[in-house]
Formats: structure tokens, sequence, C-alpha cells
């Protein structure tokens, strides 16, 4: 039983990760149609601007009182403000100028971008993993089951994923994202930048990357340049269980997802996840090919 | 004051053209047709106004020339243009729709209410989706929405297509409201008669030409006119 409750917290923390990633394939997704490949490494990135600011504040070790709450929201906006800034930058040279481009040409671009991201990540930190301090306290929760940093990543997605939802569907931004999603000459018509549109959306994303990347890093207190490869091919297949271009489905997915490989990898052993997750994912599409919550017609954002 | 001067205006999808030196000028307050068969020009001619698609040649809307501009920034001057098909945001609720059409977000509420004084259902319709509504109150939504930004020329593509008898009537009733408050306005239809009626003057696209233009009176008297649009009355 007390296996079962650590792995259960195990799942929950590693889905919380692949959600917050997963939402960002979504985002993008649902409004330009592209599986943004790049995305991962910006949440490497993100763990990589996270160890440069702990490194500043001279942090190595655990944190607390002031400096804990300082250093968890000063690595937590700016990680997500430069991963922010660098999805922006990626969509601006590389994404833009084929905005009108047959769909296969940003595809294959967006892994061009992903190399490139990955081999700069490599010329700055070395190709080794890297240990990032191991920033939060360990008193434990319900019995012992959970840490305080599995609570808080988990707390943390849920209530970005609701942030998002918000962000969607009740404000001004949110509505000339879907409008931009669903028909761009209209939006146009109606007055909507679709250029802005589509930057702020990749601003979003590239922020939730940041925060991914800022909680797996303080999380699992390591870090390296080809992290967001594998978290990135999982996330990106958490957002299409869940139904791509759904934010609740992202979320969804990225749990159903992390739980599947905690329990798999403590039970079958740590080299069947992989299969586990994805036999499930395609079992799910033959069931339902549009995902958990995806709907028929390809419901964008 | 010309409302709208065009100017040698020329359109091409790759290489094929779609709109050949055409030059026409619509003045404040006017209401013009633009006749013609399919594939005649009329809809790439909005486009192009719109910003939707590239020309060359010169358009210039009171006095601001809209070469280069991209289309949210054509639209945000006080063109309202709603499209062929309506294209409406169909996964979005009515109240979404219009409130979309409006930037000046402190005027929106104001604007819906004169949208919905006009458009009674849609009053009802406000919070479904805009998929899910008959076509004849898509239109009215469409119409909606663009009058929602406050136009002063207002581009109609086809605004009749696809509907009833009554609704088509109903729609043109709202337009000639919508003008006699001193919209201009330029309509594209198929159905010629009910522009002729509508319109104060128009112009027949051919093959991406100009071929005709005068007063609609005139023109709907005219024997070849009758003849090509308004489906050959044999007397």
């Amino acid at each position: 039983m007390h296996e079962f409750g650590a792995q259960l917290a195990n799942g929950l923390a590693l889905g919380a990760i692949y959600a917050l990633i997963a939402l960002g394939y979504t985002m993008v997704y649902g409004i330009v149609e592209l599986i943004n490949f790049a995305h991962g490494d910006v949440y490497t990135f993100g763990s990589f601007i996270t160890l440069v600011i702990l490194t500043a504040l001279g942090i190595t070790g655990e944190a607390h009182g002031v400096l804990l709450v300082v250093a968890v929201v000063v690595a937590l906006l700016g990680s997500a403000l430069a991963c922010g800034v660098l999805a922006i930058l990626i969509e601006r040279v590389a994404y833009r100028p084929l905005r009108n481009a047959p769909r296969l040409a940003p595809l294959i671009t967006a892994i061009g971008v992903s190399f490139i991201l990955e081999n700069a990540l490599q010329l700055w930190k070395g190709p080794a993993p890297i240990t990032v301090p191991a920033l939060i306290p360990n008193p434990r929760f319900l019995g012992g089951t959970f840490s305080l940093a599995q609570v808080s990543v988990i707390v943390l997605a849920v209530v970005t994923m609701f942030a998002l939802q918000f962000l969607v569907h009740r404000t001004r931004l949110g509505m000339q994202m879907r409008a931009v999603a669903q028909d761009r000459d209209a939006a146009a018509l109606v007055g909507i930048d679709a250029n802005r549109t589509i930057a702020l959306t990749f601003l979003i994303a590239g922020a939730l990357a940041g925060i991914a990347g800022m909680a797996s890093g303080v999380y699992y207190q390591s870090t390296w340049f080809l992290n967001g490869f594998g978290a990135g091919l999982k996330s990106f297949t958490a957002a299409v269980l869940g139904g791509i271009g759904n934010i609740a489905g992202a979320m969804l997915g990225g749990f159903c997802i992390g739980l599947l490989e905690a329990f798999t990898s403590a039970t079958i052993g740590g080299q069947w996840a992989n299969v586990a997750v994805f036999t499930v994912l395609i079992a799910v599409l033959v069931i339902r090919p549009n995902g958990l919550l995806g709907t028929n017609l390809p419901d964008k954002l | 004051m010309s409302s709208l001067r065009i100017d040698d205006l020329c359109v091409s999808y790759g290489g094929v053209s779609a709109l050949r030196h055409v030059s026409l000028h619509v003045e404040q307050g006017e209401a013009i047709a633009l006749l013609g068969a399919n594939g005649a020009g009329k809809s790439s001619l909005l486009r192009a106004i719109s910003g939707l698609v590239c020309s060359s040649g010169s358009i210039a809307f009171d006095g601001v020339l809209l070469g280069g501009r991209p289309a949210a920034s054509i639209a945000r001057l006080g063109i309202g243009h709603v499209p062929e098909g309506r294209r409406l945001f169909a996964r979005m609720t009515v109240r979404e729709n219009l409130a979309l059409g409006c930037w000046d977000i402190g005027a929106t509420d104001e604007r819906m209410q004169g949208v919905f004084a006009l458009f009674e259902r849609l009053r009802e319709r406000a919070d479904q989706v805009a998929g899910s509504l008959s076509g004849g109150e898509q239109q009215m939504v469409a119409l909606g929405r663009a009058l929602m930004g406050s136009p002063r020329l207002l581009l109609l593509d086809e605004p009749s297509l696809g509907l009833a008898p009554q609704v088509i009537a109903m729609i043109f009733a709202r337009l000639g409201e919508i003008h006699a408050r001193g919209t201009t306005m330029i309509v594209v239809e198929q159905n010629a008669r009910a522009a002729l009626s509508f319109a104060s003057r128009a112009y027949v696209l051919e093959n991406g030409q100009v071929v005709r233009s005068g007063n609609a009176d005139d023109l709907a008297n005219d024997p070849t006119i009758i003849d090509a649009y308004l489906g050959g009355v044999i007397e």
C-alpha cells in the first residue's frame, strides 16, 4: 500500500510536468495547426534558466522562509519570461515566414529548430547531466506519501490549467485567439491582427514550458541538454491522448501518462514504460480517434 | 468627395488574372452594386479592397491609400466586409461573434444593442453557438458583426446566397435602413434584380474587367443586361 501511494505521488508529479508542457503543444496546435517540435527544448531552456537564477541567488540547497518564497517566485517568473521570449523569437524567425507555405514546411522547420536548440544548449552546459539545487524542503503530506515538492508541482499544474481556461474562454485575448484559430481571414476582417495574436499564443506556450522547466528542474534536481526530447515527445503524446487543441484534454492526458509511466516502472520495469505509454495511446486512438476529450470537429483551443 | 476610388486595379492568383485594370469610384453615402457571372472577379474586388489578396494599382479610402496595409488595419479604418459564405466563428456564440467585431471595447454593449434592435432574432439567439443557427440568422450575425465596427463603408458579398425569398427581402430592408443612416455600400450579388433595385449605380464585371457601368434603373431596363443577368425576360 505504501508503494502504491509512493507511485501515485510520483506519477501525479511527473504527469503534472507533462501536462504543463502538453498545454503549450495544444495551444500552438490550436491556433496554427503546427506540432511545435521545438517546444520540448524550450522546456529544457527553462530548467537551465532556473539553474542560472538559483545560482545567481546563491542557493545551493534547501531554502527556507522568505528566501524560499523569493527563490521560487523569481525562478518561476524568470524562467517563464525567458522561455516566452524564446518561443516568440522562434515563431518570428522560423515559423512566420512559412505561414502560408504547405503544412509540411513548418513541421520540418520545427524539427530543425529543435536540433539547433539542443545543440546550443549542449554548447552552453555540456553533454553531461547537471545538478539543480534541491530548493524545496522535504516535509511530507498525507501520511508521508506526498513530498512538498510533489504537492507544489501538482498544484502548480492544476492552477495553471484553470488560469489558461479562463484566459482562453473569458478574456478578449482568448476570444481573439479562438477567432484566429477558426478563421484567420474572417478574424482579419474584424480587425484582429493575426500575427500579434499568434505571437502572444507562442509567448504563453513558451511561458508554460518555462514553468514546467522550472518545476521539473527543482523537483528532479537535475537536467541536461536533451531533457526536453523525451519529455516533449511524451507531452505531445499526452496532448494527443487528451484530444489535441483541448486544454482540459492536455491536462488529463498528462496525468494519465505520468501515472502509467510511474506504475509501469514500479511493477514491470522502467524499460517497459514507453511501451505501455504508446500502447495505451494507440488503443485510445483506435477507439476515440480525436482523443479522450476531443470532439468530432477538430475543436481548436 | 469620393469615399472609395480604385484606379487600374489588377489581381492575379498564381499567374491567373482575376481582375484586370479595374477603375471605379463610390461616392460618400452611395450604394452601388457589382454584377457579374461566377468568376467575373466580384469577390476578388472586395477582397482586394479589404487587403485579403495582393493587388497592384491603387485603392484610396477617404483619401487614404490602402496599398500594402494588412487586412486588420484596413478594417479598422472603417471598412466592414461581410464575406461570401458569411465566415462566422462557428464554434463561438452569437454574442462572442458580435463582440469580436468591435475593437472600441467601451462601445461594445451599446453597438450590440443596436444590432439586436435591427435583428430581434439575434437577441434570443445571443448565447447560442453561431454554427447552430439557420442560414438567415447566420447572415444576420455576419452583417451584425461587420456593423459592430461602425463602418463608414460596408462591403457585402452575396448577402442573399442560399436564403429564402422572404429572408432576402428582410435582409435588403435592413440594408436599406443602414444605408439611410449614411453608410456607403458596395453590394456584390448574383441576385441582380435585388441588387439593382437596392443600389443607385452598378458596375458589370466580365472576365475581371468592368464592361458596363451606369445608373441602376438604366441597367435594369437594358436588354443586354436583362438577357445576361435578369433571366432574359421573354416578351
